[in-house]
């Protein structure tokens, strides 16, 4: 059948319905939550989209679509002519067959076998005004000729009007309550509720139907809806008979032409009514919708038609061009340098420079797409577990203009919908629990989108329960993913971001709604791979914010550019965590041997170590310190120190350190998903944006590499794959290696070593921080420090900050006089408050690891945690929250 | 002797087909040739990043207009030592049909000749080595006034067999 199509036909049409399907959902929500108020032109687009959609299915002959569609389509004219109230069950049809229509358009030649009978019998509910069963068939006396009891009706009311103008067609309906109500075992009420659901009944003299019904005597009204004949009796219950329809003439007779009679059963734009002020009884509340929007909404389409779709493989090879582009012109730029005696072609260039500009930047324009895209179904989403779970919840979005990658668009929607799932699910709580918190009944879902320093941020905030770190502490060591000694030492921040952790989501809190097999670890996993990252932020009680960062394109992928030997590597800068750079004198005491394997010491891990030159097969060298010559580097191991070097002294050397390669080593530290381990190259060069480019051919197959780029000028550069090299490396099969780090870890612990900062205040007097009690570090010119009284203050971030002297709170040496400018350390304030103060000191001398232990001081004072000794100096060490906590309270 | 004239009736029909216009470039001393029809461009010698993990006779990549491909140095290939680049080194561009898709190489030569015509009368299949030589990457052998020139099957000068040790080259180092 479909041969009988051409296929692009058949494409042209999916694509276009899924436009129209993509438009409803928001339409049908909008039209839930704002009722009346907007249904006239909301109710006419989406009856307009599923309208086309019919149309291209019942031309290409998917019947399945068709008569689906169909369905829809009579259910929203019911609304859209004010017959139907709409509300959320019936919302919920509409948006399920929306989805059995995107079903069968994924599928368009195999649509017929799409099941959608529960649909399509709940939409026929609807079109018939809710009820199913048809009334049994009591013969009974037949009526009296209609003729006469149509004149017992107002036919130039204004209520009788506007029923007119708008039903069709349009009943007289004979009731008679002793043998249809009563007889039935129907109540009253019941018999209304499903009158009024049908239509609009008008009875003589503007008549209450309760009224009429109360009486007890058999009445007759006439009824407009849009049920046709057959059905209109079953649906009203009543003997088919008794209810018969009035022809459009009659009724034209009837209103005396002064009201525009309907005509067809389908007419879309119904007929203005001719104003006339008569005694008018309104029967029931008639939404006034005139569609006047309707010429805009064409509009709005016509505006759409200046998009052309592209082929994406097209746009791909343009944007290679592009590329080259500007490869050639970088090439005659380089090539016309020292002509500079020819102004007029000079001149010429310039010109091809700021077009080749533009059309790459255009270019790579078309293959951006606004992330409301995938913001678009995210309302939708929410409405359904809201609905399922009994919650409210609202779904704000912003910055659904800010344009990434197609690539990238398509990459972040599952985990998105996966985040998104689960703050629905999870983090909002229930009316009834928000309520009893002194929250707003209804919860808030924002899903934000901006641009921040190159990078796109997608931001899900909600105002639910939060994440409780102790909980997942908890949680996360009952199931081994960290050691209760880890569990101790982690910041909730750090906690709180244990949820990516793999291993971390188990089958516990799988619920129906969020628990699709895939745990945030895979979120992560999905979002690091495409280059981005994901962070939570949470605060008990108040909400949770979860970042996902992604980059604009993939295409352009920041690199650190790395050497060995004279061979260059690009590290894409996603995988880098941090850069080591071990100084000779420090090889011996931080890199170390496990099981045959080099090991960094990094704070409180061992590191595995890949020398990238073994990797790669490039014969190690190294320069000789005093005659610059290369020599081959035979160590085995990393730790060894080269004979005879021993006397050199390698700090602070002259020249570049870039280059020089004597003792020193060089580590990246990477980390691939669950693989992280220390690189260690020669050399290290800028970051840079690369342009990833895919290896040719049998090249591809090398596995320490994931393609190469091309610089600027030129060279071609292969990008290093990770993992590859890590599989290279036998890293990850490497079980000793691991228990080994563990042991270390935990011998750590046990030793406590921690991170300070060593500093000083008056000379020769040295103290100590812990790292992790400090905000922030920061060099402060004394001419910024405000006096007011005897206190001190700094302008800090748009707010003062005390400043202490250290002198001031310890019985220590003063701050020398003539310095200009000290530092501030600004201690960690407890969560979720601001700074408290800074320290003012003079000098940072260093930061270190050192032992915990501590003896007692030899002097008291606020925030003294005890004092050490390193490298023969005494250390005090000091709580700098303690000391500016105090200065406050003073 | 029947089987040998069957034998020959078949390599006339093959040699038939492969008259046409060859591009000649010399190795050395030597003259090579390719069907003209596989060769796409002819660039002069660029700077070549070195891909570490693959068999030295592949010498590296280059970026061609933005897309980047391997270079085969074919005195490597084919066991003579490096040359020092020249101004007349020049990598011929080549599309070379592998068993999934066409890839574009470029080939090392020390200098590129000249595009020939070459008669069938000039064509001679390529002479048996007797065991342990393989020549099948050589269709035939042209026969010109002063010389003669080996005329290349590019598919096979990377034969199937290399291809897979190409593959697993970084994996066994």
């Amino acid at each position: 059948m479909d041969t009988l199509f051409d296929d692009s036909l058949v494409q042209e049409f999916i694509t276009e319905s899924r436009e129209h399907l993509d438009s409803i959902e928001p339409d049908l929500l909008l039209v839930e939550e704002q009722g009346k108020a907007a249904a006239g032109e909301v109710v006419h687009r989406i009856f307009r989209a599923i309208h086309s959609v019919k149309g291209g299915a019942s031309f290409l002959a998917y019947d399945a679509l068709k008569g689906l569609s169909h369905k829809m389509e009579s259910v929203l004219m019911l609304i859209r002519d004010g017959e139907l109230e709409i509300s959320a069950p019936i919302t919920d049809v509409l948006l399920r067959s929306v989805d059995k229509l995107r079903l069968m358009l994924d599928d368009v030649t195999a649509s017929d076998s799409v099941e959608c009978g529960e649909e399509s019998a709940l939409l026929e509910q609807y079109m018939n005004g809710g009820a199913a069963p048809a009334a049994e068939a009591q013969p009974e006396a037949a009526p009296a000729g209609t003729d006469d009891r149509l004149s017992a009706f107002d036919w130039q009311s204004e209520a009788m009007r506007s029923l007119l103008a708008k039903a069709s067609p349009v009943y007289l309906v004979e009731v008679i309550p002793a043998e249809d109500i009563s007889a039935e075992e129907r109540t009253a009420e019941a018999f209304i509720q499903n009158t009024l659901s049908l239509g609009t009944p008008f009875l003589a003299g503007g008549e209450e139907l309760a009224a009429a019904l109360a009486a007890g005597k058999p009445f007759t009204f006439v009824f407009g809806t849009v049920l046709e004949d057959d059905l209109a009796a079953a649906a009203l219950e009543l003997p088919e008979e008794r209810v018969c329809a009035l022809s459009a003439e009659t009724l034209d007779n009837l209103s005396k032409s002064s009201v525009a009679a309907p005509v067809a059963p389908q007419a879309q734009v119904p007929q203005p009514v001719a104003p006339k002020a008569e005694t008018a009884v309104e029967v029931q509340e008639i939404a006034p919708e005139k569609n006047v929007a309707a010429p805009a909404a064409r509009a709005a389409r016509v505006e759409n038609a200046e998009t052309l779709r592209v082929r994406l493989d097209l746009l791909t090879r343009l944007m290679n061009s592009a590329g080259e582009l500007v490869l050639a012109r970088n090439q005659l730029f380089k090539a016309m340098e020292g002509m500079n005696d020819q102004p007029q072609l000079a001149a010429l260039l310039q010109n091809m420079d700021r077009v080749t500009a533009e059309i790459q930047g255009s270019v790579m324009q078309t293959r951006l797409q606004p992330v409301g895209g995938v913001f678009g179904k995210f309302p939708r989403v929410v409405r359904d577990i809201a609905r399922k779970l009994g919650k409210e919840i609202e779904v704000n979005l912003s910055g659904t203009e800010v344009e990434v990658d197609r690539s990238v668009i398509e990459l972040i929607s599952d985990p998105l919908t996966h985040i998104i799932r689960n703050c629905a699910d999870h983090a909002i709580e229930t009316p009834d629990e928000r309520a009893a918190n002194g929250k707003p009944r209804s919860g808030t879902i924002e899903i934000a989108a901006y641009h921040e320093g190159g990078q796109v941020i997608v931001a899900v905030i909600d105002d639910g329960r939060g994440i409780d770190p102790e909980k997942i502490r908890k949680s996360a060591e009952k199931k081994g993913v960290i050691t209760p000694e880890q569990g101790q030492r982690m910041s909730d921040s750090d906690l709180v971001n244990l949820i990516f952790a793999p291993g971390f989501s188990t089958a516990e809190q799988i619920t129906d709604v969020s628990g699709r097999g895939v745990g945030m670890d895979v979120v992560r996993t999905n979002i690091e791979k495409l280059g981005g990252s994901v962070e939570v932020d949470s605060r008990i009680g108040a909400g949770t914010t979860v970042f996902l960062r992604i980059p604009l394109t993939l295409a352009i992928v920041p690199a650190l550019l790395a050497g060995v030997q004279d061979d260059q590597f690009a590290v894409p800068q996603t995988s880098v965590e941090e850069i080591v750079w071990v100084r000779a004198k420090d090889v011996k005491s931080q890199i170390g041997r496990v099981h045959d394997k080099d090991v960094l010491r990094l704070r409180n891990t061992l590191l595995p170590l890949v020398r990238l030159a073994d990797i790669l097969g490039i014969e190690r060298t190294f320069e000789h310190p005093e005659t610059h010559e290369p020599l081959p580097d035979r160590r085995a191991r990393l730790s060894d120190r080269r004979g005879g070097t021993e006397s050199v002294d390698f700090e602070r050397r002259d020249g570049d350190r870039r280059t020089n390669w004597r003792g020193d080593y060089r580590i990246i530290v990477v980390r691939s998903g669950r693989t992280r381990y220390g690189l260690v190259v020669d050399r290290l060069f800028d970051s840079e944006d690369i342009v990833m480019k895919p290896l040719s051919g049998h090249l591809k197959n090398v596995r320490c590499f994931s393609g190469a780029t091309i610089t600027g000028d030129g060279r071609v550069i292969t990008v290093l794959d990770i993992e590859g090299v890590a599989a290279m490396a036998e890293l990850s099969q490497n079980a000793d290696l691991q228990r080994a780090s563990e042991d270390y870890a935990s011998k750590q612990e046990q030793t406590t070593r921690q991170a300070v900062v060593l500093f000083r205040n008056a000379a020769r007097e040295t103290f100590a921080v812990p790292q992790s009690a400090l905000l922030r570090l920061e060099r402060l010119e004394l001419d910024t420090v405000q006096t007011l009284g005897s206190e001190e203050f700094v302008n800090y971030r748009g707010r003062s900050l005390p400043v202490v002297r250290l002198e001031q709170r310890l019985p220590v040496g003063a701050f020398p006089a003539h310095l200009q400018h000290g530092y501030l350390l600004v201690p960690k304030p407890a969560a979720g408050a601001a700074p408290e103060g800074g320290v003012l000191v003079s000098e940072i001398v260093d930061a270190i690891e050192m032992k915990g232990e501590c003896e007692p001081s030899r002097i008291a004072g606020p925030g003294v945690l005890g004092s050490t000794v390193y490298e023969g100096e005494m250390v005090t060490l000091l709580d700098p929250a303690a000391l500016v906590s105090n200065a406050v309270l003073n | 002797m029947s089987q040998t004239g069957t034998a020959s009736g078949d390599v006339a029909t093959r040699m038939s087909e492969l008259v046409g216009k060859y591009l000649t470039f010399q190795l050395g001393s030597e003259g090579y040739g390719l069907q003209i029809l596989k060769v796409q461009e002819i660039i002069g010698i660029m700077p070549i990043t070195r891909v570490p993990r693959t068999p030295d006779y592949l010498r590296g990549v280059i970026n061609l207009r933005g897309k980047v491909i391997p270079v085969i140095e074919l005195r490597r290939k084919f066991g003579m030592p490096p040359a020092e680049e020249t101004e007349r080194t020049c990598i011929i561009v080549v599309q070379v049909e592998t068993d999934d898709q066409p890839i574009t190489m470029g080939i090392l030569v020390d200098e590129v000749s000249e595009v020939i015509d070459i008669p069938e009368r000039s064509l001679e299949p390529a002479p048996t080595f007797g065991r342990g030589v393989n020549s099948s990457f050589i269709l035939a052998m042209g026969k010109l006034e002063d010389r003669v020139v080996i005329l290349l099957d590019l598919d096979k000068v990377l034969t199937a067999k290399e291809k897979v040790a190409l593959e697993t080259a970084a994996a066994e180092k």
